[in-house]
């Protein structure tokens, strides 16, 4: 009889190991693989934004892509894991009470030299800190991505890039430590909820991109001395319509990514969660991104009857909803996407109106769009749990105006960053390309390739 | 900044990587790298734009 208990206990130990080993093999994949995802995001968005440009600039916009993409994965690694664990009570990098924030824990675990360099590279009995790292890093290039469309075809490449680091491994960041994180003020005061960080990533790289324009200026020929605006239109539109698409397809690894699965060391409850310990099922969000996308899209196409504008529809879609993306009902998705595809048109026009030239409609996609986001959680929502799983007493419920406190930060943690360096930069000649150098096109001057060798080529640049 | 003290990489029970202990050296160096690559790059592009000017 004790034989058989032993051979028993041995065999349920055995089982249990195995179970737990799955688990961590399941949980490391499964974040690995939302990495590839959101890289589709930036091939997405190289075609999105070169077909966006004119033919005299387009390889000039795919380097500057590329480069916002390599140095903010960089410069993430070096310094900016290390804000989102230091920051979430404040610049004071205090520890919150959950005790995983605060400049010691970051100190301990975020930095690429000393002891905390065992979490920021290979460990074998770490199935965990890369693979965060990675889908964060990949966040953090998505903000300097969004940020890249609006710039094109007058931004001068280092200055871009030098914004990019800014906004990639410092200002989104800070939002995400503060809305973003169990220990983050945002959340532990005023209840503020962003599952799918409309606010501390789309709102925060559209703002950015706001600050940045009002230094930067517009492409010669935008406006008229009487403030009129011309219509300038890029060289490829299907390219841009199907790059828009595979930001679409890019998105699911972004929104898969902000769940916490279970039965770790690290996790929230016995279920998958939000990044606040709700509960959550990947279910839900089946359900909601890709009825985001389709209400977005129709609601776009009621007054635009344009592509381009219909996958700006489909993207406002996916960010109006994604603050509740955990929670939303599919009906309630469905409505509240096909209103921001409506709005979006209007609202870019309003933006160009007030003389700023956004090329692509960032700034109205990711900013306004992902403000209506935050606040549109914050009727439909209000009184519901904004962080659960160990949650102290008296943590407050969502509230509208919580999410307003929330998306005024969002707003300032993009706007003034983006407005000071980009200040900085103009006045250091860092900034905007020369007006002359804008009228031959960028290609010929500063790039050794041609977009279209047997092909098309600009009239403009041919003398050159 | 190579070194490494174990016979196998079954010794191993935690940080996996080569130059355990000059994490900070490496890093150093890789910021360097990236700043001088920002550097040649700012310049090269404001020689390209007087050029055209």
């Amino acid at each position: 009889m004790e034989e058989q208990i032993a051979l028993l206990t041995a065999n349920l130990d055995a089982v249990t190991q195995s179970a737990a080993l799955t688990n961590t093999m399941f949980a490391e994949t499964y974040y690995f693989l939302t990495i590839p995802l959101m890289m589709i995001i930036h091939a997405g968005f190289l075609a999105y934004e070169m077909g966006q440009t004119r033919l005299k600039n387009t390889l000039s916009s795919g380097i500057k892509n590329l480069l916002a993409f390599a140095f903010t994965i960089i410069t993430f690694y070096f310094f900016g894991w290390w804000f989102y664990w230091a920051l979430p009570t404040g610049f004071t990098g205090s520890e919150g009470y959950m005790a995983i924030s605060g400049i010691e824990y970051a100190n301990a675990i975020a930095l690429p030299w000393g002891e905390s360099s065992q979490y920021m590279g290979p460990n074998i009995a770490d199935n965990a800190s890369g693979v965060f790292w990675g889908a964060f890093a990949l966040f953090a290039a998505t903000t300097a991505s969004i940020m890249s469309g609006a710039l094109i075809e007058r931004v001068q490449t280092v200055g871009f890039v030098v914004c990019a680091i800014v906004l990639g491994s410092f200002a989104w960041v800070v939002a995400a430590a503060w809305g973003w994180h169990a220990d983050g003020w945002l959340v532990t005061e005023w209840g503020v909820h962003d599952f799918g960080a409309a606010g501390l990533v789309h709102a925060v790289a559209g703002f950015f991109a706001l600050g940045v324009l009002f230094n930067l200026g517009p492409r010669v020929g935008k406006f008229n001395a009487d403030g009129s605006a011309n219509d300038i239109v890029g060289h490829n539109m299907p390219l841009t319509v199907v790059g828009l698409m595979l930001i679409i397809v890019g998105f699911f690894g972004f929104l898969m990514a902000c769940i916490i699965l279970p039965g770790e060391s690290w996790s929230w409850a016995g279920t998958g969660t939000s990044i606040y310990g709700t509960r959550m099922t990947l279910s839900a969000l089946a359900f909601g991104i890709v009825l985001a996308v389709s209400g977005g899209i129709i609601g776009a196409w009621v007054f635009t009857r344009d592509p381009f504008w219909m996958m700006s529809g489909a993207l406002a879609g996916i960010i109006s909803v994604a603050s509740g993306l955990d929670i939303y009902f599919p009906s309630q998705i469905i409505i509240i996407s096909a209103l921001a595809g409506v709005i979006l048109k209007p609202c870019a026009d309003f933006v160009e109106k007030l003389g700023i030239d956004d090329a692509v409609g960032a700034v109205t996609v990711h900013g306004t769009i992902g403000i209506f986001g935050v606040l549109m959680l914050g009727v439909m929502a209000t009184g519901y749990p904004a962080l659960d799983a160990y949650a102290p007493e008296g943590t407050p419920v969502i509230t509208f105006t919580g999410q307003l406190v929330g998306s005024v930060v969002f707003i300032l943690l993009g706007l003034v960053p983006g407005y000071i360096v980009s200040a900085i930069l103009k006045a250091m000649g860092m900034l905007r390309v020369p007006d002359a150098v804008q009228l031959k096109g960028l290609d010929v001057v500063k790039v050794p390739a041609q977009a279209y060798p047997e092909g098309m080529t600009s009239p403009v640049s041919e003398d050159v | 900044m190579f070194g490494f003290s174990f016979d196998s990489w079954a010794d191993v029970t935690g940080a996996m990587y080569i130059g355990i202990g000059s994490e900070g050296t490496w890093t150093l160096i890789a910021v360097v790298v990236c700043v001088a690559i920002l550097a040649i790059g700012s310049k090269n592009e404001q020689d390209h734009y007087n050029d055209h000017k």
